[in-house]
């Protein structure tokens, strides 16, 4: 990974240029660096996943299913029966370009497909090729495409450049959410096997063992001991945090990543100490090792695996009969 | 065929059908006929060749071009002198020539000018000759 | 398709359309046709076709509250909650939404970014010419709209009156010049200008974006040209107009072959609207991030198509980690002599760390 990696004079060196041709006759180049790897296959089949296979983006063949286009596209017509969200930002996008310059993503890469306009074109011209008849008649004319491998690739590679930030929503004038576009072209991904592994099997994980990290049950008391430790030695006071504890009035739930890294865990010890301070005032408080993540990694998947990972959350007020606090996650 | 948000969506549509076939019930089938814009005065009758300065067709959409052309003329360049479609000469006056023959300005401007539904701020200075005795 | 062709399309099918509607006004015998026939036909695909377009949004459901949130969602009382940006009762929608219809809201808060490579700063600019050109557009295509009503409502009410006295307030040239007429050119002009000179507008800008422009400037031209330099028989006018209001038609003769361009011009918008992005105008009231509250964490939403899905359970998850559970102290549901099954299994050589 250390290769050719660039100077910060060079790096900022982003041109927002568009380029000369087209941005449907520019052909999408998986750079190095800007995509992300393919998804576990272990961890496809651990949660389900269609089409659990090793392949690597650069790869010619992807290895889909015969029927790709026939999934994606019963797929998209299916997504735009039960999201209503889908089916008018598809159709009230006048392209007035509020949105464009405002994702951090195009400000970063310079790439005119990362702008939210352009990142929603590439699903809305497959969407027009496929339910209007004026897309289908006249084609490029009124920015219609067929769906093929390329357009696919392309899907693949600008919409896990999207952070869900929905930014550019802010400053639409019909709160066009390109957040909501890119779940939904996710899922249409997934249901080809299409993620990435930054995604996959941080899900698999919090499917497993409740957090996106993969720590056990043992390996959190213990990381938290480590705290407790810590704290002890600069305070002299030792808080005394319980786990998946039946009754407790509060159960309180964090991103697991101030379990695991810097800054987080910083913030992880001011929760230890506050809720010493808490209990001695009468409150009730205990931390769950089942539901373990404050951030739901479904939403980068689908809205189907937001469900599924935050079953442990109800479950887990429901068995111990408290309020529930979430701490608010770092992005998710 | 189930319509989420029904109450708020027909609500809205029926909002925006009335608004947009809003005439037809305003108006319910009744419309003031076309006007008629009448040429009985004294002076038009004893005309041997009744003729105004232009055409019935230029007259009848442009005689505002007309009116402008002369005002600039007659207050910028001092001249007074017009040759009509027919080549007799004309006085450009709103007040003495137009208003000579077309004494009767109830009947004959404003009849198209109600219709029309403008008002032109001409009249808030030149009055017909009757109005001046 | 790259910007000239994407404007020699546009420009064709303008061309087409104000030749035929030439056609259609120097032909007698096609008054009644163009005159009659077509309006009655696009204002037909008009209201039929943006009442389809509505219901087939409306057939889907909005599983989801997602609205759109730029502040502070209503908490606790002593945190002040933005009411506008993260609105929780209907009426605070209700304001948002009015705002962003009449006074295009979020256009207001548009930034131009500027990248400085020397030293690598990145800073926002406001921006309002965007705001400022779409208001007037649209505010002025009000007016011109409303002040044609004085041809289509007997007797003409005060306010149509009223408008069209502020409007020629100025008092220029006869008959009075309207102002709205040419903010309307201009203000087109001007999103014209923008989309052809601004590279990324260039960039994403279709003939279907082209199009309603170059339509819309032209409805306008042919207006302005009408009144201001050709001058129709606007009894004439008036006598077809009321003629169609009042389902009553009439064709009077000695129109202008304008008049007809401009009316075919107005029809064929009316028929393209439906099909078009130009149903924003339906598009922004049911917008689903920006008409539903930011109430998620107060009221328990239930999604309409909701089906149940497969979890991995408590049970599932202790019965995988049992031993080292009891191990670390940690409170377990059953023994492992309950449990019945082996406890070492597959999982303790997983991939995850």
């Amino acid at each position: 990974m250390a290769d050719e990696v660039p100077n910060p004079q060079e790096m900022i060196n982003i041109d927002h240029r568009p380029p000369a041709t087209g941005w449907m006759d520019t052909p999408t180049v998986l750079r190095k660096g800007i995509y992300c790897y393919a998804g576990n296959p272990k961890s496809l089949e651990y949660v389900g996943l269609p089409n659990p296979r090793q392949w690597h983006p650069e790869d010619d063949d992807w290895k889909l299913p015969e029927n790709w286009v026939e999934i994606v596209l019963d797929g998209l017509r299916d997504r735009l029966d039960r999201f209503r969200s889908l089916k008018i930002f598809m159709d009230i996008c006048v392209r007035c370009g509020a949105c464009a310059d405002k994702c951090h993503y195009f400000i970063g890469s310079g790439d005119p497909k990362n702008m939210p306009v352009l990142r929603a074109e590439l699903l809305r011209s497959v969407y027009r090729k496929d339910y209007s008849l004026a897309g289908k008649i006249l084609g490029k004319t009124v920015g219609a495409r067929k769906l093929t491998y390329q357009v696919l690739k392309e899907w693949w590679y600008y919409f896990f450049q999207c952070s869900e930030c929905r930014r550019c929503s802010v400053f639409c004038p019909y709160g066009i959410d390109t957040a909501e576009i890119t779940i939904l072209a996710r899922e249409l991904m997934n249901l080809l096997g299409l993620n990435i592994d930054w995604i996959a099997t941080p899900v698999a994980n919090c499917y497993r063992t409740g957090n996106h990290l993969g720590i056990q049950p043992h390996a959190y008391v213990d990381m938290l001991d480590f705290f407790c430790d810590e704290i002890e030695d600069v305070t002299g006071v030792r808080p005394k945090p319980t786990f998946n504890r039946k009754g407790a009035e509060i159960l309180f739930i964090t991103p697991s990543g101030d379990v695991f890294a810097d800054p987080g865990t910083y913030t992880a010890m001011g929760y230890l100490i506050l809720f010493h301070y808490l209990e001695q005032m009468g409150l009730d408080i205990t931390w769950s090792t089942y539901a373990s993540e404050g951030g739901n990694f479904g939403f980068f998947t689908s809205h189907e695996m937001m469900k599924r990972l935050n079953a442990p959350r109800p479950s887990a007020w429901g068995s111990s009969g408290s309020w529930a606090a979430n701490a608010a996650t770092c992005g998710g | 065929m189930k319509i989420y948000d029904a109450g708020k969506v027909i609500a809205g549509l029926i909002i925006f059908f009335v608004v947009f076939t809003f005439p037809v019930y305003y108006n319910h089938g009744k419309v003031e006929p076309a006007p008629k814009p009448s040429l009985e005065t004294e002076k038009i009758q004893s005309l041997y060749e009744k003729n105004c300065v232009e055409d019935k067709a230029t007259m009848r959409s442009g005689h505002m071009l007309l009116l402008d052309k002369w005002r600039d003329t007659v207050v910028r360049d001092r001249l007074r002198s017009y040759a009509g479609f027919k080549g007799t000469r004309f006085e450009m006056s709103l007040s003495n020539t137009c208003m000579d023959c077309h004494s009767n300005k109830e009947q004959f401007c404003d009849a198209c000018h109600n219709y029309a539904g403008v008002t032109p701020y001409c009249w808030e200075c030149h009055l017909t000759p009757k109005e001046m005795k | 398709m790259n910007v000239w062709m994407s404007l020699i399309v546009s420009l064709i099918a303008i061309g087409a359309v104000v030749v035929v509607g030439a056609i259609g006004g120097l032909v007698p015998a096609l008054h009644p046709v163009f005159g009659v026939v077509i309006p009655y036909a696009a204002l037909a695909v008009f209201i039929l076709g943006f009442i389809w377009r509505v219901l087939r949004w409306a057939k889907s459901p909005v599983p989801f509250p997602i609205a759109t949130t730029a502040g502070q969602q209503k908490s606790l009382p002593w945190i002040k909650q933005d009411k506008l940006e993260n609105p929780s009762t209907r009426w605070q929608v209700v304001d948002r939404m009015i705002l962003e219809i009449v006074l295009f809201r979020s256009l207001f808060r548009n930034t131009r970014m500027e990248l400085y490579k020397e030293n690598g700063k990145l800073t926002y600019g406001w921006q309002l010419w965007l705001w400022a050109f779409a208001l007037a557009f649209h505010y002025s295509f009000l007016v011109v709209v409303l002040r044609h009503l004085r041809f289509f409502l007997d007797p003409i009410p005060l306010p149509v009156t009223l408008l069209e006295s502020v409007d020629g307030f100025l008092q220029v040239g006869l008959p009075s010049v309207m102002i709205s007429g040419f903010v309307l050119l201009g203000a087109v002009g001007y999103l014209l200008v923008r989309r052809l000179y601004v590279p990324f507008m260039r960039y994403i800008s279709l003939p279907s974006d082209y199009f309603p422009l170059f339509l819309i400037a032209s409805i306008a031209a042919t207006g302005i040209l009408m009144r201001y330099v050709v001058r129709v028989d606007v009894v004439g006018v008036r006598e077809l107009t009321l003629g169609i209001a009042t389902l009553n038609p009439v064709v009077p003769d000695g129109i202008n072959f304008l008049f007809y361009i401009h009316l075919f011009l107005v029809c064929v918008l009316l028929a393209y609207f439906p099909f078009s992005k130009l149903m924003h105008l339906g598009g922004i009231f049911m917008s689903p991030t920006r008409n539903l509250r930011g109430n998620s964490r107060e009221f328990r939403h239930v999604n309409p198509w909701n089906y149940p899905v497969k979890t991995h359970t408590y049970d599932e998850y202790e019965e995988e980690f049992r031993d080292r559970m009891i191990e670390a102290g940690l409170p377990v549901e059953k023994q492992p002599a309950e449990s019945g099954s082996a406890t070492d299994t597959e999982s303790a050589e997983d991939s995850a760390e």
